[in-house]
């Protein structure tokens, strides 16, 4: 520093603090510093800076040198380097190939779930038959109305679309859809009370037209003109008892049931991190940070099992040794998982109509990471239709590896979604 | 001089191969040539990240940066260009590619606040001391920045610093000061405060 001569206090006061002060300056400096009360302070204020600098430790990611090794074009390097937070513990090729290994396995691992469920409940499923049996679990059978002694013209029945037996009814469920059909019976025979009416009318208006040609009523709309009396019937006959059954199934068209193939759901997740603290760009940037997709499939009205796939933040903390010092890196990395999901949500234990609370586990693999697993509780809420929104408490727990270490991270929170039954819009 | 000592003795470590003997192994067969990249890696990574992430203030760009800085190591290892200090040749890269990518990008410095990377046990004061600094160093012009965070983040010589920068060691002196100097102004409040309570 003796190029600055000659040196002002100050500025001797920081050449030294930086080792860049000479040895004559120097005393100069300690002598200033014993009766200058502003310098000392000064130097305070330095120290206090230079102390928060030092332990300003930023490390990069630890993908970061697999990058440099691919860069430089060392390609087995690189792809042993990747394992430096996966599996280190595995041949180049395997750490390579084991990304597309763990997508395969949990398309596998679906594909059998669906498999099986589709064996399984293949002949209890729903499926499109024209008549209906009686005695099917959906319709009570009903008293005839024989509504069919007042007509006279020929039976048309369009597309009639009828439910069969869906194999397991929850306690409960099959009286009150007796009770339904019940109504929805009456409300048929009101229907087809109305539609005589109308057609005898129609017959008279006919009578009358070919007594007297000139009269207005010989344009009268004729039996095909007729407006549909509901969506299902357009014309009734004789044949009713069947075809009533029929009308009855053909109500449940367009209703949600708990036999039905498979669910979509949608819900957040918990970011782990807190409210005051900032959220990194490795969040933010995220096209959908901390939310995870389902495909499920019920296995009764109370179980369902499936698929989940989530883009997810987790806090991870690697602690080390640098030159003799102990550190902490953390970062946020949002990961995408994927894994086999079970829910359970007992029907027996609804609160009110619709209401009840569930219970679910997810275990699955985050890519070039580790082990990932959810728990959660909570209620969910079905108005009939055919989305259910849920509410709940959710934990999670990730495993990760650096360095030949495992680590964990661990997070909980709220967790709100929607699920979409997809046989309802069938 | 006993401050520049003690972060030498604090760098050095007595097996360590030496950086230009490492380099030159870059210019030797693949395995070797790797674990000298992972060696000089290992030793500078957080150096170079320091540097380009409170030069650049963006965290995914200073990885970036931090990664094309290694692989240009590489490539002058490889045709065997001769150096004679590698802290410096090293900073030099990086410091090129960072400038080079704020004029290809031509926007100011935008800092991230991202203090999550810092070490969990910091206490609350220094977490927040370190907030101020940070923000502190965005209002310093961009001359004075770079000098500082390469004397007090990367813990550069006055001349090395000269080396990097490609200006006279008055003039690194000269930045050096004025930004330490203007940086303790701003936080002159605060710091008194931070010294009342403690």
């Amino acid at each position: 520093m003796d190029d600055l001569t000659p040196l002002h206090p100050d500025e001797a006061l920081y050449a030294f603090m930086d080792g860049e002060l000479d040895a004559v300056n120097e005393q100069q400096l300690f002598d200033e510093l014993a009766g200058n009360t502003e310098l000392r302070g000064e130097m305070r204020d330095i120290l206090s800076i230079r102390n928060a600098i030092h332990r300003d430790t930023l490390f990069p990611a630890p993908s970061v040198e697999a990058g440099v090794l691919t860069g430089a074009g060392l390609a087995s390097a690189a792809a042993a380097g990747t394992t430096a937070a996966g599996t280190a513990a595995t041949t180049s090729w395997l750490a390579a190939a084991l990304p597309w290994l763990r997508v395969a396995g949990g398309v596998a691992l679906g594909g059998i779930a669906m498999f099986l469920l589709m064996s399984r409940t293949s002949d209890t499923m729903s499926t499109d038959l024209p008549p209906a049996t009686p005695g099917t679990a959906q319709v009570a059978p009903a008293p005839d109305p024989s509504p069919s002694q007042a007509l006279a013209g020929p039976v048309r029945v369009d597309t009639v679309v009828v439910r069969r037996t869906v194999a397991i009814v929850p306690p409960g469920l099959r009286e009150r859809e007796a009770a339904v059909a019940a109504a929805e019976n009456r409300l048929a025979t009101d229907r087809l009370a109305l539609a005589a009416e109308r057609l005898a009318l129609e017959e008279e208006r006919r009578r009358a037209a070919a007594t007297t040609p000139e009269s207005p009523l010989a344009a009268a709309p004729t039996l095909r003109d007729v407006p549909p009396l509901s969506t299902v019937a357009t014309t009734l006959g004789t044949s009713a008892p069947q075809d009533l059954t029929t009308l009855r199934s053909a109500a449940y068209i367009g209703r949600p049931t708990t036999g039905l193939p498979a669910q979509l759901r949608a819900r957040s997740l918990p970011s782990g991190l807190q409210s005051f603290e900032t959220i990194p760009a490795s969040v933010r940037d995220a096209l959908v940070p901390n939310v995870a997709f389902s495909l499920t499939f019920p296995l009764t009205s109370d179980h369902t099992f499936g698929v989940e796939l989530a883009t997810e933040s987790f806090v991870q903390r690697f602690t080390g040794t640098i030159a003799g010092r102990p550190v902490q890196y953390e970062q946020v990395p949002t990961l995408f998982w994927m894994g086999a999901q079970y829910r359970y949500s007992p029907a027996a234990f609804s609160i009110v109509e619709g209401l009840r609370p569930y219970a679910e586990l997810t275990a699955g693999m985050a890519f070039s990471q580790g082990p990932v697993g959810h728990a959660s509780i909570g209620l969910q809420y079905s108005a009939g239709g055919p989305l259910t929104f849920s509410l709940g408490f959710d934990g999670a727990m990730l495993a990760y590896q650096s360095a030949n270490t495992w680590f964990s991270s661990s997070k909980w929170g709220l967790t709100y979604g929607m699920t979409v039954d997809i046989g309802a819009w069938r | 001089m006993a401050t520049e000592l003690m972060q030498r003795q604090q760098r050095a470590v007595p097996d360590e191969v030496a950086d230009l003997e490492l380099y030159a192994q870059l210019a030797g067969d693949d395995p070797r040539a790797q674990a000298a990249l992972t060696q000089l890696y290992r030793r500078y990574s957080q150096r170079i990240y320091t540097y380009c992430r409170k030069i650049l203030g963006d965290n995914l760009t200073a990885e970036d940066l931090l990664q094309e800085t290694f692989v240009k190591l590489f490539d002058s290892g490889r045709q065997g260009r001769p150096i004679e200090n590698f802290p410096a040749y090293l900073m030099t890269i990086a410091r090129n590619l960072c400038l080079s990518h704020r004029s290809r990008n031509n926007k100011a410095f935008v800092p991230v606040e991202d203090f999550h990377l810092t070490s969990r046990d910091v206490p609350y004061e220094h977490k927040e001391l370190l907030q101020l600094i940070q923000t502190s160093l965005e209002l310093l012009p961009e001359d004075y920045r770079e000098v500082f965070v390469l004397r007090e983040y990367n813990g550069l010589s006055y001349n090395e610093i000269a080396d990097v920068i490609g200006e006279s060691l008055d003039v690194v002196k000269v930045r050096i000061f004025r930004a330490k100097k203007k940086l303790r102004d701003i936080l002159a409040p605060y710091l008194a405060d931070l010294n009342n309570k403690a």
